[in-house]
């Protein structure tokens, strides 16, 4: 591989915006891209949901969005029958002219007026909630929803409230997992502690047949090496190339498999009968993370089955009210 | 694939976070990447049909929205934009050595070099001959060959 192709491998390390985030802090819809100081484009531009498939969620929105789409399979997360159970998001809610009223879990395309729509909702009344907007015969506003799902269409068990913010998400940057040694990371070398050397060594790590993954964060740098084993003869093959702080970390699984589990998961999704929103790697967690409109407890079983315990990270979009 | 929302669904899974990475680095600005990115999937839904290949059209669609932006953000302006976070030292001085590049040398070796994007398609972005992106291939890397070396070498 040429140098300056190497080199350039390092942006690998910098994580796309909206596939950071610990579920907890993951919503549907709306997420830290809406709450944060950013420019807005002139036009049109996109507004991202926390997950990163709010684009891919989008995709299916506009227009049909429900043809063709694979529906749970009538269970609950729980196992009971879907219609039993209530479930919350909160969400744009979006109705074109006549067509149905559609609930927005991933994203929402911010053209003049916006388009989104994901699962239509039964029960809509526009006359029952404050501040929606109109445009062009579109009318939209976000909300807080609660009511059943039956895999198709949703139903409204109590009037909408306030849309509620996620909390703010975390910055999109990847940390060192190793805990910071008291007095400081050490820096064996300082000779060898510049970007060149830290590029030589991710570059070496990665020909390494049990790779899992590199990482960078901090300043002065802290390189994270992740590997399915042998940390020590690792180690002391990195300080060949690298004099600055250092992270060894073992993983399950190799930066290779994830890649295959991550190609595998889509026909798998709809093989499962999950609604699929978004796929993304999280290789700094050795994970696949996947969103859903509903993830049942067989599926995400059989998902652990197939690509073993905690590979693939799932995230519902609508969550049972406790 | 005959629907295109399903086409370009799948460019988005497969290419946007790589996408969004080259726009960083070739902008040096997340928020503006992130903006060229959402305004090119946008054109994508709002164009429809009629593509061939999306992800050729994307890849090309984004980095002249980059450009353009890129076009406007070099006219000086009384007030600096707010960033909503850091890049990563390693990667600011990665992204401050391509800086030095000029704009089409740094998307040539960007989109051949980092994103495996073929010259053909590179030479329609930049709107010129396959010799020409070799060119700018060429000197580009030499260029980011001494910039990171020095860089290396502080």
């Amino acid at each position: 591989m040429p140098d300056v192709k190497r080199n350039l491998r390092i942006l690998d390390g910098l994580e796309a915006p909206g596939v950071w985030g610990d579920a907890a802090t993951r919503t549907p819809h709306h997420g830290f891209v809406n709450d944060r100081p950013r420019r807005r484009g002139p036009v049109i531009l996109v507004a991202f949901a926390l997950s990163a498939g709010s684009i891919a969620f989008l995709v299916r929105a506009v227009g049909n969005g429900t043809e063709d789409l694979p529906g749970p399979s009538g269970r609950s997360p729980a196992g009971t029958p879907l219609g039993d159970v209530r479930y919350e998001a909160s969400a744009t809610v979006l109705q074109d002219g006549e067509e149905p009223t559609m609930l927005c879990l991933g994203g929402v395309l911010l053209s003049l007026p916006p388009q989104c729509g994901t699962i239509p909702i039964t029960n809509w009344d526009w006359g029952a909630v404050p501040g929606e907007e109109r445009q062009s015969g579109v009318r939209w506003g976000a909300y807080h929803v609660v009511g059943t799902y039956d895999g198709d269409s949703f139903t409204l068990t109590e009037t909408p409230g306030p849309y509620q913010a996620p909390p703010p998400g975390p910055q999109n940057v990847v940390r060192t997992p190793c805990e910071k040694p008291a007095g400081g990371w050490p820096v064996p070398d300082p000779s060898k502690a510049g970007d060149a050397d830290f590029r030589r060594a991710i570059n070496a790590a990665e020909a390494e047949p049990d790779f899992a993954g590199a990482w960078i964060d901090g300043t002065p740098t802290e390189l994270t090496l992740a590997f399915t084993g042998d940390l020590e003869r690792h180690e002391v093959e990195a300080r060949r190339d690298w004099g600055g702080p250092l992270c060894l970390w073992e993983f399950e699984r190799t930066f290779q498999e994830l890649r295959r589990i991550q190609r595998d998961l889509e026909p798998t999704a709809q093989e499962l009968g999950l609604r699929l929103l978004s796929l993304s790697d999280a290789v700094y967690r050795n994970q696949v993370e996947m969103e859903v409109v509903l993830a049942d407890e067989e599926a995400l079983r059989e998902l652990a089955r197939r690509y073993g315990p905690g590979t693939v990270r799932v995230t519902s979009a609508l969550r049972p009210v406790e | 694939m005959s629907d295109p929302r399903a086409a370009i669904e799948q460019v988005y899974r497969e290419h946007r976070a790589k996408l969004w990475r080259s726009l960083v680095a070739f902008t040096g600005d997340p928020d503006a990447a992130e903006d060229a990115v959402a305004e090119t999937f946008a054109q994508a839904l709002a164009r429809g049909d009629g593509v061939e290949r999306w992800d050729a059209w994307v890849w090309r669609t984004a980095f002249r929205v980059a450009s353009g932006e890129l076009g406007r953000k070099e006219r000086p302006s009384a007030v600096a934009e707010p960033r909503s976070y850091d890049l990563p030292a390693p990667i600011d001085h990665l992204v401050q050595a391509l800086a030095q590049l000029s704009p089409k040398q740094r998307l040539a070796v960007l989109l051949h070099d980092y994103a495996d994007r073929p010259t053909e398609e590179i030479a329609e972005t930049l709107g010129s001959s396959r010799a020409t992106v070799h060119v700018h291939l060429s000197q580009g890397r030499r260029r980011l060959r001494r910039l990171l070396k020095e860089d290396g070498d502080a």
